[in-house]
């Protein structure tokens, strides 16, 4: 893999429904102590409604955008990052072992998370396509079994 | 009950530190007793004390037992150790998995000639021992030899430190200048500002010493300065026995340390195992030229009062002469990638401001409070001196911080807190890196590297502003970096 890859587009939708679960935690102090006439219940309304609308509509695109990965012969490669543009990188021969985990709004969409770990440190990156996560998971691990390969950890 | 097959129990001193375990079940007895003697009732205490036996007898008995249902075993390549009354528990160590195996000679143990064995992976706790038993010095020699007699045919090279350099390991380990220089101000100041206060509370013998040792300092200054240096003197004494007598020994794939003058302590090193060295300096030892150099593996500096010197301290020719004895395979590179001179506010910054406002906090606030000015003074210069020591640290930082890499061998060059490291990492103990690039270091194509390396927790090391283009090839992954875009004039 030469390019650099985008994880799967679903992963916008899974950020923005997380944020969503959230966001009924502040909605319910919100009507719990409904006091529209109070400048706190007025600033903490405005505040939690801003902050999760700059999430879903500034905050999540730029992360999709810089999100993207790259398998070259020697590293694994992230590009991430908001306000810090960060580039993660694990050298192949320093991984231990990879694994494929998902949450249940990532299963509803099909999409997983692969977590790359070695002795002290490890990447993950969210939201790939189940069989990609799973090609790079046998790409990265070659030490695993020829049928666990087939099968799949999901 | 019965031992399992080949193994061997530890030493029978063992039911003490089994015991020891279980001393809080003598507080029953002692509460009881206390209780019953508040009553006046020595008579029903003593009526009663068989509950007391009982429970003494109790803790032996599961000291003892404890003792009989744990054995040992090495050989076939492993280390093997089995323990537990109700909840056992089975533990085999590869040798070839050790990253350190040491034998520490407690003094206290000495008399009954027992020692305990260590051994530590770079699996288990970060912060106890994998394996640890006391048992007889000769078993332990035994295993020990059998581990250095593997590589018989390797010409093995020794180094052995001057007396000095074991002396300014100890005062490097002890206190940095900059505590010194801060308790030494603070002595001075608290002298004139609480001397008289204070003084009238010193009596007896306490006082005349002090005051005969004052020589013109105000007593409870001079007091509370002869403590502060009586506690450093006490740590510096403690390292320097520590460290007394080190000897590092290099054998074909390992190294041999031994040190110590109450308690010996013996280190067997697997060298494949070793993460990287650690080439540290104070603004002292800079100022002095003086590098120490430490190990970083897996049991090696794990304890508190465990070694993790290599070299304890040497000067620059030394040094290089010593790392190729010792371990050639590790060898410092010139920078090839440093900080442009446009960082060095980066470098100074956190540095910088606690410097420069601290006195100007501490002089508005003597304005606002004149009746305090003094005791506001004495705590803002208090403040500010080790913030200047800091900003001290961070000039030499900028001007040595760099990176480079030599095959698979990379050298880090950094400063954390009050110490400058030079860091030598082979490629195969990264466990990963982060090239980090804020919004400032956009328009000039800088970043800083964060690494982090091998070990049982997480252990991050921090470069900063370095170009990234060239930190991305040096990497080996050229691929990952990304052309700015552009801006079309239209």
């Amino acid at each position: 893999m030469k390019e650099e890859k985008k994880v799967s587009r679903k992963a916008l939708a899974v950020w923005r429904i997380r944020i969503g679960l959230l966001a009924f935690f502040p909605a319910f102090i919100t009507f719990f102590f409904w006091a529209p006439w109070s400048v706190v219940w007025q600033v903490f309304t405005a505040l939690w409604v801003l902050g999760v609308a700059v999430m879903f509509w500034i905050y999540y695109p730029i992360k999709y955008n810089k999100l993207a990965y790259l398998l070259t012969g020697q590293a694994f490669v992230l590009h991430c990052g908001v306000i810090y543009t960060r580039v993660k990188a694990i050298y192949r021969e320093n991984i231990q072992f990879a694994t494929i985990a998902s949450g249940p709004v990532q299963r509803l969409l099909g999409v997983c998370t692969l977590y790359l770990v070695s002795a002290g440190g490890g990447i993950h990156v969210s939201c790939l396509e189940q069989e990609e996560a799973v090609r790079l998971q046998n790409l990265l691990c070659p030490e695993v079994a020829p049928d666990a390969r087939e099968e799949g950890p999901l | 009950m019965s031992r399992r097959q080949g193994f061997r129990h530890p030493h029978p001193i063992s039911i003490v530190t089994h015991i020891s375990r279980f001393l809080f079940l003598l507080l029953i007895p002692l509460v009881r007793g206390l209780l019953l003697s508040l009553q006046g009732g020595f008579g029903q205490w003593l009526a009663g004390s068989w509950v007391d036996i009982l429970m003494m007898t109790l803790i032996s008995c599961i000291g003892v037992l404890e003792w009989l249902m744990s054995g040992y075993r090495w050989g076939e390549g492993r280390l093997e150790f089995y323990t537990g009354i109700f909840f056992r528990r089975s533990i085999c160590i590869p040798l070839c998995r050790t990253s350190c195996v040491s034998i520490i000679h407690h003094y206290y143990l000495r008399p009954f000639g027992v020692v305990r064995l260590q051994a530590d992976t770079p699996g288990g706790s970060w912060n106890r021992a994998d394996f640890s038993i006391l048992l007889k010095k000769e078993e332990a020699n035994r295993l020990f030899d059998a581990l250095e007699r593997q590589e018989e045919d390797f010409l093995s090279r020794e180094y052995r430190p001057r007396g000095l350099y074991v002396a300014v390991l100890s005062a490097l380990l002890s206190n940095s200048f900059a505590g010194i220089l801060f308790a030494s101000t603070a002595i001075s100041q608290a002298g004139k500002l609480l001397g008289k206060e204070f003084a009238d509370r010193i009596y007896g013998t306490l006082e005349q010493i002090t005051r005969l040792l004052a020589f013109g300092i105000p007593p409870a200054a001079a007091a509370i300065g002869y403590l502060l240096l009586g506690g450093w003197l006490l740590a510096f004494l403690v390292n320097g026995a520590r460290h007394k007598n080190f000897a590092a020994v290099r054998k074909k794939e390992s190294l041999v340390i031994h040190s110590g003058i109450l308690t010996h302590r013996d280190y067997f090193l697997p060298f494949g195992q070793i993460n990287y060295l650690d080439i540290r300096q104070s603004v002292t030892t800079r100022a002095l030229r003086l590098y120490s150099v430490f190990l970083q593996t897996a049991g090696y500096g794990k304890n508190k009062d465990d070694l993790s010197a290599l070299i304890p301290a040497c000067n620059k020719k030394e040094l290089h002469k010593t790392l190729k004895l010792l371990c050639p395979e590790f060898q410092v590179t010139e920078r090839a990638l440093k900080p442009n001179f446009g960082a060095l506010l980066k470098f100074i910054n956190d540095a910088l401001w606690p410097s420069l406002l601290l006195p100007v906090v501490a002089w508005l606030v003597s304005l606002w409070l004149p009746d305090w000015s003094d005791f506001i003074w004495y705590t803002g210069w208090m403040a500010t001196v080790p913030a200047i020591w800091f900003l001290l640290v961070r000039l030499f930082d900028f001007a040595t911080s760099g990176l480079s890499r030599n095959g698979d061998m990379f050298t880090l060059r950094y400063s954390h807190f009050y110490y400058l490291h030079t860091i030598v990492l082979p490629k195969n103990r990264m466990a990963g890196f982060c090239l980090r690039q804020s919004i400032l270091q956009r328009q000039d194509g800088r970043c800083d590297i964060l690494v982090y390396s091998r070990s049982e927790g997480r252990k991050r090391h921090h470069l900063r502003n370095l170009l990234k283009k060239d930190a991305a090839a040096l990497f080996g992954i050229p691929q990952a970096y990304r052309e700015k875009p552009k801006k079309r004039r239209t």
